[in-house]
């Protein structure tokens, strides 16, 4: 938990709390306890909701309450203390009592929509009026954070008090790093209050009740293994461990990735790929790596096997002895099974040719297939693309009729869903086979896709 | 001239020395007034910003107030008049040209949202609001609209109250009428 402190020209200003309100309720700033909007509520308003705002864009609540421990009458330079205060209250690590063991950050910079902190006008005259704050911080043992843009931060070193901890701040990185070092800290608080409970608990077993107590119920001998000083470390470096990982844990968007599943599991695969744009150029780099994995542990994954559920062959016959005659009886028939991206050349004196296409799965599977013929890099559709749907074990056929011996390719999709969404990709795909860009919005979002190309007849 | 006539002339005289007497006059004019409360000044107060006392001087009385009433009614920029029946939800109140939302607080610490939303065409009005009149049973009461909370994107204006202004208990009630000057 951490306090944040606002400076004004006059004195700090503390936040006081933050409440998530009802989405129609326009954000206000108010005095504790008074109920009185502060004359810069509308610029807060403004600052909190889309499109100008930048706190719904980050929490995705519309509307807040700040309640701060005085006026703040004019400027934008609060807005990098609450930026910090909403983000920090975003990860539940925002909190204002009157403990100064938590640590204090004094913020003053204005911040535009990407986070970057713009510095601001009479900074000197609001470290001074914050001097007896600092002092009162200093004397109780707090530990006073100041952050500020670098520029300010420059004109200010000699007023800076010794003790403080600077954070100079110029764009998101810089908030993201202490952001980061606060949660740390504040995780790193709790487990150390753990160990004071435990000491504690250690110390109370000392007294003759406890004694007592005890020995009634031989909880002491249970636990004794546990309460020496290199069981504590040990302790305390799985806790840091734990808390490492579960403040990693706490940064991977687990709701978003799984609102992905449901759109790739309810054929939403528009929506699908729109959320995975947004994700791939999202600033937060663990945010952007999650969906990385995602898409490349689930998504395309799921492509492959749909693709390996289907059997694909390309069969054709020819006359026996190489007559000339294409009756039954006289045909030789034979099998080519498409694995890889190419297809085999075929006799010119054959009788019949034909794409199989088999669902060997154990689902229904939604198909397209198109057949294009190369015409010296000219594509002329020989199939024009089509869908369909294949039971468990259901075959179907599609005869190729070559006029011309000319290279011919295969494309073919398959998914769980009938649905148009992912169909007008592939006859886009199926259209210009060489654009990589439909064929890859069908694999991204689990889609199977696959394209095997004749290189000469 | 005789004795006779000069008695009249000198009555006359002083008659219309009273006659043009201004005080004379104003008495005469406040007497016939509501209890110091003569039409020009109702609708001085009706027209600018008055305060609390002002209005509860004209609540106490029958004949001012039902003139400050109409008065009201020709200059507010916006007017709501009573529900035609209580409404199942005691905090929506609607009106052909504003309706009235009220929302507590998340926090519940007793703070209370109050909006006004103008509907299409009435938004005009919003910025040129200055004061939320209620009156019921008799009773007028005012809250300044002047917060700097109008954002020009919703039409609403949004005023805060504690959970026990007399205000909110008017605003809930359906026989109240609402006047926006």
């Amino acid at each position: 938990m951490t306090r944040i402190f606002i400076p004004t020209t006059q004195y700090p200003v503390e936040i006081i709390s933050l409440t998530e309100e009802h989405s129609d309720i326009q954000s206000v700033i108010c005095i504790t306890n008074t109920f009185n909007a502060l004359p810069v509520s509308a610029a807060y308003h403004a600052f909190i909701r889309r499109p100008t705002g930048i706190i719904e864009r980050i929490t995705g609540i519309p509307s807040f309450r700040a309640d701060v421990s005085g006026p703040i009458d004019q400027g934008d330079s609060w807005q990098l203390a609450m930026l910090i205060a909403h983000r920090l209250h975003h990860k539940n690590g925002f909190s204002q009592n009157d403990n100064y063991d938590l640590p204090f950050i004094w913020a003053s910079g204005q911040v535009d929509i990407n986070q970057t902190v713009l510095p601001i006008h009479h900074i000197r005259e609001k470290l001074l009026a914050s001097k007896p704050l600092f002092e009162e911080i200093n004397s109780r043992g707090g530990q006073l954070h100041i952050a500020l843009h670098p520029d300010n931060m420059a004109d200010a070193t000699d007023i800076i008090p010794n003790y403080a901890i600077c954070h100079p701040l110029a764009q998101e990185a810089d908030i993201n790093q202490l952001l980061s070092s606060m949660l740390l800290q504040h995780h790193q608080n709790e487990s150390q209050n753990q160990i004071d409970h435990m000491e504690s608990a250690e110390q109370s077993a000392d007294t003759p009740k406890r004694r007592q107590a005890n020995s009634i119920f031989s909880l002491t001998n249970i636990l004794s293994p546990f309460c020496n000083k290199g069981w504590k470390r040990l302790i305390a470096g799985y806790g840091l461990v734990t808390i490492l990982l579960f403040t990693l844990q706490q940064m991977i968007p687990w709701h978003p990735i799984h609102a992905a599943m449901e759109m790739e599991k309810s054929g939403e695969h528009v929506k699908l790929i729109r959320m995975l744009k947004s994700y791939r150029q999202d600033d937060n780099i663990i945010a952007r790596l999650s969906f990385l994995y995602f898409e490349e542990a689930y998504l395309q994954q799921k492509s492959d096997q749909l693709i390996a559920q289907i059997d694909m062959q390309l069969v054709w016959a020819v006359a026996n002895d190489n007559a000339s005659s294409c009756e039954n009886d006289q045909m030789r028939w034979h099998r080519y099974t498409i694995t890889d991206a190419n297809l085999p050349s075929l006799p010119q004196q054959r009788c019949h040719l034909y794409l199989e296409i088999q669902n060997r799965g154990d689902n229904r599977l939604a198909l397209a297939v198109a057949i294009n013929v190369n015409d010296s890099g000219q594509i002329i559709p020989l199939l024009q693309p089509a869908q369909t749907q294949l039971a468990p074990t259901e075959h179907i056929r599609h005869p190729i009729h070559l006029a011309e011996q000319k290279p011919f390719m295969i494309l073919v999709s398959s998914s769980d869903h009938m649905t148009t969404s992912w169909y007008r990709w592939f006859k886009r795909w199926a259209n210009r086979p060489a654009a990589l860009t439909a064929k890859k919005s069908l694999k991204d979002t689990g889609i199977g896709v696959h394209m095997a190309a004749q290189d000469k007849t | 001239m005789s004795k006779e006539n000069k008695a009249i002339l000198s009555d006359a005289v002083i008659l219309f020395d009273k006659i043009t007497d201004v005080r004379l006059m104003h008495d005469q004019v406040n007497a016939t007034a509501s209890e110091g409360f003569d039409l020009y000044r109702l609708w001085q107060i009706a027209d600018g910003l008055v305060g609390d006392d002002m209005l509860h001087q004209i609540s106490q009385n029958f004949t001012a107030r039902r003139q400050f009433k109409a008065i009201l009614a020709q200059k507010a920029q916006a007017f709501q008049p009573q529900q035609a029946a209580a409404s199942s939800d005691s905090n929506h109140r609607h009106g052909d040209q504003f309706d009235v939302q009220i929302m507590p607080s998340a926090s519940q610490d007793g703070l209370v949202y109050v909006q006004l939303i103008f509907h299409q065409g009435q938004a005009h009005q919003k910025t040129s609001a200055e004061m939320l009149i209620s009156h019921c049973n008799g009773v007028f009461r005012q809250k300044p609209l002047t917060s700097p909370l109008t954002s020009s994107q919703d039409q609403r204006i949004q005023i805060l109250l504690h959970h026990d202004d007399p205000m909110l208990a008017d605003l809930r009630n359906p026989e109240t009428e609402l006047y926006i000057k």
